[in-house]
């Protein structure tokens, strides 16, 4: 068999160029020639793709991309492809709302979209089952306490569901909502993965052909303290504090004001100094402080303060709360007269 | 004063997610202050989230593409667990650099040179090229074929008497990357028509 196979090398080169300068990881290749007596560790240039020179073995080949830190020394398997002569070829992209591009994300309430796109499946009946069907696993796994997914031991995600694919082409499926366990359905974080694995036959076990994943991240929660409903500003405006928790890693967050009761779609007066920008990879927590916002509040009657936050899902109210404007003195009194 | 659509889609539609994610924009102060449309909403409740997550567990699209085959009872992705690479590697490590080799691949080793195949604490890990272009000074290459990786071909003999007796590290290679090489296991002969006759007709 002298079919050359192509490498990884061309997402994982702009892994590579990106992450190695930053982070101090270098990335190895390694082709291993199944059933792993002999491997090769493939020279690539850090972008680009090329075809692996070293044909494989009647039994297959895999290609690991493995990260290795320095100090302590230190190996991260990150992707893991096994290639063989009539083993089909299969792709993972997952899509959600965030353009995030670094690692596919979300959000604990919103959707996201897995494409699967099957390449080399046969048709012939009487091809083996490996031939003509591969496994598609979903994964799910809880990121607990601080952890964010760096330092989790993926070997503990919890196998959720598993189906078979015995069709080429595009396999789209639909998630409304993420499965990964929690008793607070807004709180919680973790990752999904979706992986295809070929079928085990006489030359091979089961090998992971694609897998990709998302994380997913809590909604944001905020606590609202120096104003209640239907509190009256007679006077100065209060000081307001808001702590907010879990922003999302790509937020604006703010306050705003407008007369009237609370309304949703209503675009107020932003509060000057009450906002909060995040641009990171994992939440973040903050506060917002209302202070002399006496600006806002020029005349007497009702008013609403709403804290929002804005996301690439679109704009979440995190609380409101109505209030009166009452400046105007009154003074009883009484005119009499002598006569 | 603008009101912003007040949409509840954004839900299971195939069609309506696509629009949504289209619709994605970068988040900055400037893209409020431009007054982008996006959709407001209160956040989500847990029960909100509760109920939508028991429905999109009846509905699992893995579940409706048809069963699963082969060893459903094992995970295995289990297997690619517990796999480490420096565990599978030779180290070469030289005046605070560290590179990781496949084993097999080191053809010769000198004993004065074995110090050199363990890894110092504060060791910055290269790639191979990097590495092998620091310490040329000890390290020596031998290109080998495919064939003589697999053990199915003998390395040259003038290759083998070359770097036995050599002073630096040889590491095989096949188009420039390390590779392991399994000892090469010459084919049993299978005895012609001839040798059988022969041998059956001695008495």
């Amino acid at each position: 068999m002298n079919r050359h196979l192509p490498l990884l090398a061309l997402l994982l080169g702009a892994f590579v160029s990106a992450e190695a300068q930053s982070t101090g990881y270098t990335f190895f290749i390694r082709q291993t020639q199944m059933p792993g007596d002999v491997a090769w560790d493939v020279p690539v240039t850090q972008q680009g793709s090329q075809q692996s020179p070293l044909a494989i073995n009647p039994t297959g080949a895999r290609f690991d991309l493995w990260a290795v830190r320095s100090n302590p020394l230190a190996s991260t398997l990150v992707d893991s492809t096994y290639v063989q002569s009539y083993v089909p070829v299969a792709s993972v992209d997952i899509v959600s709302e965030d353009p995030y591009t670094v690692i596919p994300r979300t959000r604990a309430d919103r959707p996201f979209r897995v494409n699967i796109v099957m390449q080399g499946l046969s048709s012939d009946p009487t091809a083996p089952a490996a031939a003509k069907s591969v496994k598609l696993l979903r994964h799910v796994q809880a990121y607990t306490g601080s952890e964010y997914g760096v330092t989790i031991d993926r070997s503990k995600a919890t196998l959720l569901s598993q189906g078979s694919l015995n069709s080429n082409g595009s396999h789209p499926l639909i998630y409304t909502v993420t499965s990964i366990p929690g008793a607070d359905r807004t709180k919680v974080k973790g990752e999904e993965r979706f992986s295809i694995y070929s079928l085990a036959d006489y030359q091979a076990p089961e090998s992971q052909l694609a897998s990709k994943f998302i994380q997913v991240w809590p909604m944001a929660s905020i606590s609202v303290a120096g104003m209640s409903a239907g509190h009256v500003v007679k006077g100065h405006a209060p000081e307001v504090n808001a702590v907010l928790t879990d922003l999302y890693p790509s937020s604006y967050t703010y306050a705003q004001v407008y007369e009237g009761g609370p309304r949703l779609g209503v675009e107020g007066t932003l509060v000057p100094g009450a906002s909060v920008v995040i641009n990171s990879s994992i939440p973040q927590n903050n506060s917002l402080r209302l202070k002399d916002w006496d600006a806002t509040i020029p005349t007497d009657g009702q008013w609403t303060l709403e804290i929002l936050t804005k996301t690439p899902f679109g704009i979440d109210r995190l609380a409101h709360v109505s209030f009166v404007v009452d400046r105007a003195i009154k003074i009883n009194g009484t005119v009499t007269s002598v006569d | 004063m603008i009101r912003f659509p007040l949409s509840s889609a954004m839900r299971t539609n195939f069609l309506l997610f696509a629009i949504a994610t289209a619709s994605v924009l970068p988040v900055s102060a400037q893209d409020l202050a431009e007054g982008q449309a996006l959709q407001m909403r209160d956040a989500a409740t847990h029960d909100q989230l509760s109920q939508s997550l028991r429905m999109a567990q009846q509905n699992d699209p893995i579940r409706n593409i048809g069963p699963a085959i082969g060893q459903v009872e094992e995970d295995p992705s289990l297997a690619l667990a517990g796999r480490d690479l420096v565990k599978d590697s030779i180290i070469l490590c030289f005046r605070g650099n560290l590179t990781l080799l496949p084993k097999r691949s080191v053809l010769h080793l000198p004993e004065s040179l074995k110090s050199r195949f363990e890894a110092a604490d504060d060791a910055a890990v290269v790639p191979w090229a990097t590495f092998l272009q620091n310490n040329r000074g000890w390290i020596r290459t031998l290109e080998v074929s495919r064939e003589q990786a697999m053990g199915e071909a003998p390395l040259p003999a003038e290759a083998r008497a070359a770097f036995e007796t050599s002073t630096s590290v040889i590491v095989a290679t096949f188009q420039g990357g390390p590779i392991s090489v399994k000892p090469y296991v010459q084919p049993e002969i299978a005895p012609t028509q001839s040798d059988e006759t022969s041998s059956t007709a001695a008495p």
